[in-house]
Parts: C-alpha cells; sequence; structure tokens
C-alpha cells in the first residue's frame, strides 16, 4: 500500500467509473420494526459514523452490499449464533464516479494486495490501508463511492461485493434512493 | 395552552422559580426561561425546585398551576437535598401527578439536573421526524435508548450494580474494568466520576434491542469472535479497550456491511 502523498498522486490517475445497481442492506428487524411503528416512514439511509473498514470514526458513509445474501451474511458476521431477523432494504444506486478494488487494475494502481482488502480493522491499532484510502477518497470528492470484495462472503467462500457510499453522493436522492423496506423476514 | 414545540434545535426549559444554573451550563443548547408563563410561552421541560422543608398541598398547587399553563409532558422536578429525602419528593410528586398525563423526572442535585435535561434534549432529537436525506442513527433511536434504560438508576446515572449484572461480571470485575477499585464504586456505584467510563458499556449493550434475552446478550460476549482476532468481547471489554466492541455493535445495528 502507498503512502499518502503517492496514494493521492494514484487517485489522480484512475478514471471513476459509473455504476447503477440497486444494492441491499440489512438491519436488525426487532428495533426497527419497534422504530417504524413509532416513527412512521423513517429515514432509511441513516448513516452510523462509526469506525468501519473503509473509514474512520465520525465520517458518515452509507454501507450496502449488491447482492441480497452479502447483506444477509454481512449482518451476522462476527454475531454468528444469535437467532436474528432482519429487514431487507432496496437501495437504489446511480452513481457516476466510483472508485472499483474489485478491478484488479486499479488495486494495482493503488499497490493494493489481498490481505491490505481483508485486513482486519476491528483490532487495529492504527489506520489501517483501506481506511486511508477510504478517508481520502470518501472526504476527496473526486469519488462517489468505493466497490468492494466482502470480506464476510469470502469467511464463508464465497464471494461478495459491497459499496460504501460518501456522505454527500448518500444524501443525494439523484444518486441514492430507498424506495421500500423490501422483505420483512421473521 | 402552550404546546409541546416542534423544532428541538434547543432545549427550551422554563424554571418555576428563580433558574437553577445558567443555559450555558448544559451540555446541550437550550434556552430558559422564568416566572409566570404566558400563552405565547413554547417550553419542552418546566423545572420546579424544592427548597427547604416543603408543604405538599402549596407545592401540588405551584407544579398543577405550572402544567396547567404549559401541557408539557416532561416536568423536571428539583429536590433540595440537603433537607428532603429524594425518596420523600418522589412520593410527593407521585401523589400531586397521580393520573396527570406528564413524564416526570425526580433529581436532587444541580448535576443531576443538568443531567436530567441534557437527557430529555437527547430523547426528543431522536423523535424528531427528519428530513429524508439526514437519516438518524439507528443506534440513537427510542427503541435503542430503551434497550439500556435499565442501566441507569433513578437518578439517570449509570449505575455500576446495574451495568454488572447484564454483562455478568461482578461489581470488582467491572470496577476493575474502568479504571477504579471495589471499595470506590461501593460508596458511590452511580458516581459522577465513573459516567464516562461506563458510557461504552451503555453503547455495547444496546446491542439488547436486538438480543431476546440477556442470557444471549452475554453468550454472544463470552464466545471468541472471528472479528476480534477469536478473541471474545468482554476480554476487551475487561481490558478497558472497548472501541473495537462499540464499533462492531454500531455497525451491526446500523446494517454496516464491512
Amino acid at each position: 500500500m502507498l503512502r499518502s502523498r503517492a496514494l493521492l498522486s494514484a487517485l489522480a490517475g484512475i478514471a471513476g467509473r459509473p455504476l447503477t445497481v440497486t444494492a441491499f442492506r440489512a438491519v436488525p428487524l426487532r428495533p426497527f420494526v419497534a422504530y417504524v411503528q413509532r416513527e412512521g416512514r423513517p429515514n432509511l439511509c441513516f448513516m452510523s459514523g462509526a469506525r468501519n473498514r473503509y473509514n474512520l470514526a465520525d465520517t458518515p458513509c452509507l454501507y450496502v452490499a449488491e447482492e441480497d445474501e452479502t447483506a444477509r451474511v454481512e449482518l451476522r458476521h462476527g454475531f454468528n449464533g444469535l437467532a436474528l431477523d432482519e429487514a431487507i432494504f432496496h437501495v437504489t444506486c446511480k452513481l457516476t464516479r466510483i472508485l472499483d478494488l474489485t478491478d484488479v487494475a486499479v488495486c494495482a494502481a493503488l499497490r493494493l494486495t489481498d490481505k491490505n482488502l481483508f485486513a482486519p480493522w476491528e483490532t487495529a491499532k492504527r489506520p489501517t490501508a483501506t481506511q486511508r484510502l477510504g478517508e481520502l477518497v470518501l472526504r476527496g470528492g473526486r469519488f462517489e463511492a468505493i466497490r468492494f470484495p466482502s470480506t464476510a462472503m469470502r469467511a464463508v467462500g464465497k464471494t461478495g461485493i459491497n459499496l460504501v457510499i460518501a456522505e454527500a453522493a448518500a444524501l443525494d436522492p439523484d444518486k441514492i434512493a430507498v424506495k421500500d423496506y423490501g422483505d420483512l423476514k421473521a | 395552552m402552550t404546546q409541546l414545540v416542534a423544532d428541538h434545535s434547543e432545549l427550551r426549559v422554563h424554571f418555576a422559580g428563580t433558574p437553577l444554573f445558567d443555559a450555558e451550563e448544559l451540555a446541550v443548547p437550550a434556552r430558559f426561561s422564568h416566572g409566570a408563563l404566558s400563552a405565547a410561552h413554547a417550553v419542552d421541560v418546566m423545572v420546579f425546585s424544592v427548597h427547604g422543608a416543603f408543604k405538599v398541598g402549596d407545592f401540588a398547587k405551584r407544579i398543577l398551576a405550572g402544567v396547567a399553563a404549559t401541557s408539557s409532558p416532561r416536568t423536571l422536578i428539583v429536590g433540595d437535598m440537603f433537607r428532603n429525602r429524594p425518596s420523600d419528593v418522589a412520593a410527593m410528586a407521585q401523589r400531586v401527578f397521580v393520573g396527570a398525563s406528564v413524564d416526570l423526572d425526580v433529581v436532587t442535585t444541580k448535576g443531576e439536573a443538568k443531567n436530567a435535561l441534557a437527557l430529555i434534549w437527547a430523547k426528543l432529537q431522536a423523535r424528531q421526524p427528519k428530513p429524508e436525506a439526514a437519516g438518524p442513527r439507528l443506534a440513537d433511536v427510542p427503541e435503542s435508548v430503551a434497550a439500556t434504560a435499565d442501566l441507569r438508576d433513578e437518578t439517570g446515572r449509570l449505575h455500576i450494580d446495574r451495568i454488572a449484572v447484564v454483562f455478568g461480571l461482578t461489581r470488582a470485575a467491572l470496577a476493575r474494568a474502568v479504571g477504579s477499585t471495589p471499595q470506590a464504586v461501593a460508596k458511590t456505584p452511580n458516581a459522577e466520576s465513573l459516567q464516562p467510563k461506563l458510557f461504552p458499556f451503555e453503547e455495547v449493550a444496546r446491542m439488547r434491542a436486538v438480543t431476546r434475552d440477556d442470557a444471549t446478550f452475554r453468550k454472544w460476549l463470552n464466545q471468541p469472535n472471528s472479528r476480534l482476532g477469536r478473541k471474545a468481547p468482554l476480554d476487551f471489554l475487561t481490558k478497558g479497550e472497548t472501541e473495537p466492541v462499540i464499533a462492531m455493535v454500531s455497525n451491526f445495528l446500523t446494517g454496516a456491511t464491512t
């Protein structure tokens, strides 16, 4: 992984590509239903701002999965064994400039390895390679989102894709829209 | 009748008597007023303070007059801890408010009053309808708040014994985890100085909004977790390394992929 200045130079040389996709977001059902009952129609584009694979704490961004199964597996990653029902949101994404880390040429340009992409961030004492990259991209304004492989799916021997969408794009209804709750699996 | 205001960008507090402290002393944006209420007043909270020994009848008259003027569903009563026992104030308040549609907090010090007002503001924020674009955190919504309500005692403070029970720890173990001593926490198990150290445990306990019982929650806390290097979440919490577990739980509650 490149150092920050070299990383910025490398990012400048990468063209963002458009992506139109219906993505998925799974949340635990119980608090969600109670929330809906109380609030009526809730906002489904909430962003936790919690530290995650591509962001440090207090960087709002929206994480979604490109596949229904990926969203469900992601929800249970690290929470195996919990009897868990989920609500699935369908998230329509119409993005014009994404950084696609599933493209080997992009990863090569950024000198990102599989080890970097799937490294555990939860217990890291310092920002990981993906968090350093994510902070530059999500706050930089040049890209609207990062497309990246799912660690949770990899852990169960499958392949899945996630998106992390920068706050500005996530708040733009022309780019991100949650049309319905999708399936409520009880 | 004055209605509960719709815009809670700042907490509007009305003191039935002289304000006990300045609005700037609160940790949340607030506007204070005091004296007689008019129909033009929009208030979120009314504060009544008890100074010295009180007569239930006189105090009830003041409170009911205030409630009639404001119709605020949240009414805070501040008791004078030096003369009146908190239980006396609570008992009096219950008698006065029986059948009334008010949400009552009984506190006994200025510090507790400040904390209670901040908590009310936070709850009002969570209740606010949000514009489509700027969403609330799922971990901040009332259900998540309710999931940890029992960790706080009647003063609104986090209580180390209540947290210890939920997390399956002894009081001594939890005291050590938060950098205190069993002797110190035995003296004041809800001490103000403990609150910042107990907040992380409250954050993690928001997961109880999902688990059906505390046994399931404790089982998850004690199981080796693949995302934590095969260590149990409780191992981190008892070593004071709370952030990795909080991040996991927060992302879980909001459905963030990783």
